[in-house]
């Protein structure tokens, strides 16, 4: 998987939303909020082909968690940005 | 050739057209805004020329001006130039095209269709370059209505027809010393010590008010009617979101989306912003007016602009 050219991380304040940019295939008014994990793992990942596991391996570099709960995060962060269309 | 130069929201452009023109006709709500100086430096210039085709021309983006408008606009790539190409409200025909330098400094407009579509899509096209050319410079162009009292600047906004006008009205009717600044196309800029400013614009959608002047702003509401008047702080995220609805979507280059960004991000985490669930009512007025100023509507005041 790879992030949808177009989509773009930005910070407001201490929080962190995703929001389509840019001509092509994104819709321009779209916009999610990001929690600080998600955010972290968009701005390791952006720009190259990752999978489950490579998310679920940088939570458990980045927080320490155990692998178990670090896959299940990722698998459900990954779902969320590929039914957003952020991801594909 | 005539040439004049306008400053909104202290930036300069210059206007250029035919000494026989009937653009210059049409330009009464620029006329606070010229500039004394007519050879200046500005940061870009719009001259008007005769329609040419550009076969070489690449559709990169078509669709609305703001999310809910009707206007119709189209941007194509044209060798290293963008072309904006603008069919007024139900019209079938371009009634503007406007060919951009890349570097946003030079804009060529060919107007036609009858004299209503053509000055609709001339609106449009003079929002559109100032926009581009000021996105990296701080400056934001909003599809709101402000309204000046004691000293700032309250921006309200909403989806066209929820009542913006209607509200803005209310301040006036209800709040001394309220008055409109800008019915429909307020401009903010982040000064230099950081504060937000909103500037008066030559663009007033139906409602004639070209002030050149400007004030810090106070607070951004979001109007949305409902059956009781409510108001609800938003956390700064839910501002930004909010406050995208109502600014110009065509910044798809990356330079002109941080510009945008920056400006947005600051006034969503250091101005208070507010949903106002309202009616078109005194009362609404007063929950917003409380909130806004944290003093109670004084009673037995009707004075104000109308």
């Amino acid at each position: 998987m790879r992030i949808v050219d177009g989509f773009v991380l930005r910070r407001v304040g201490s929080e962190y939303i995703v929001s389509g940019e840019g001509l092509g295939q994104v819709n321009l008014n779209r916009m999610f909020a990001l929690n600080d994990a998600a955010a972290y793992l968009w701005q390791e990942i952006e720009g190259r082909e990752f999978d489950d596991e490579l998310l679920a391996r940088l939570l458990v570099e980045h927080y320490g968690i155990d692998a178990d709960r670090a896959a299940a995060d990722a698998k459900s962060i990954s779902n969320e940005w590929q039914k957003a269309g952020m991801t594909a | 050739m005539k040439n004049k130069v306008y400053e909104v929201a202290e930036h300069r452009f210059r206007l250029s057209a035919k000494e026989n023109s009937a653009i210059w006709r049409y330009l009464s709500s620029y006329e606070p805004f010229a500039a004394a100086d007519a050879d200046s430096a500005v940061a870009y210039t719009v001259s008007l020329v005769p329609l040419l085709e550009y076969p070489d021309r690449t559709l990169l983006w078509s669709g609305s001006e703001h999310p809910d408008q009707e206007t119709t606009i189209e941007v194509y790539r044209q060798q290293d130039n963008y072309l904006f190409c603008i069919y007024s409200p139900g019209s079938k025909m371009v009634n503007a095209q406007m060919l951009c330098s890349a570097d946003f400094c030079t804009m060529e407009l060919a107007l036609q269709g009858n004299v209503n579509d053509a000055f609709a899509a001339f609106y449009s096209a003079m929002m559109i370059a100032f926009s581009v050319a000021t996105a990296d410079k701080g400056t934001l162009l909003t599809h709101s209505s402000a309204t000046v009292c004691g000293g700032r600047a309250y921006l309200f906004h909403a989806k066209s027809g929820t009542g913006k006008s209607t509200h803005s009205g209310l301040w006036r009717r209800y709040v001394a010393g309220a008055d409109v600044l800008n019915d429909d196309h307020p401009i903010l800029r982040v000064a230099a010590d950081g504060r937000i400013m909103v500037y008066g614009s030559p663009w007033s959608g139906k409602t004639p008010c070209y002030k050149n002047q400007k004030a810090p702003l106070g607070a951004m509401v979001r109007l949305m009617q409902a059956p009781q008047n409510e108001i609800t702080r938003l956390r700064a995220v839910e501002a930004y979101a909010s406050l995208t609805t109502s600014c110009l979507s065509m910044t798809w280059e990356r330079r002109m989306k941080d510009g945008q960004h920056s400006v947005m991000e600051r006034i969503a985490t250091t101005v208070p912003c507010y949903r106002l669930m309202c009616r078109p009512d005194r009362e609404a007025v007063e929950v917003c007016y409380r909130a806004l100023t944290g003093q109670p509507l004084p009673s037995e005041q009707s004075a104000g602009g109308e």
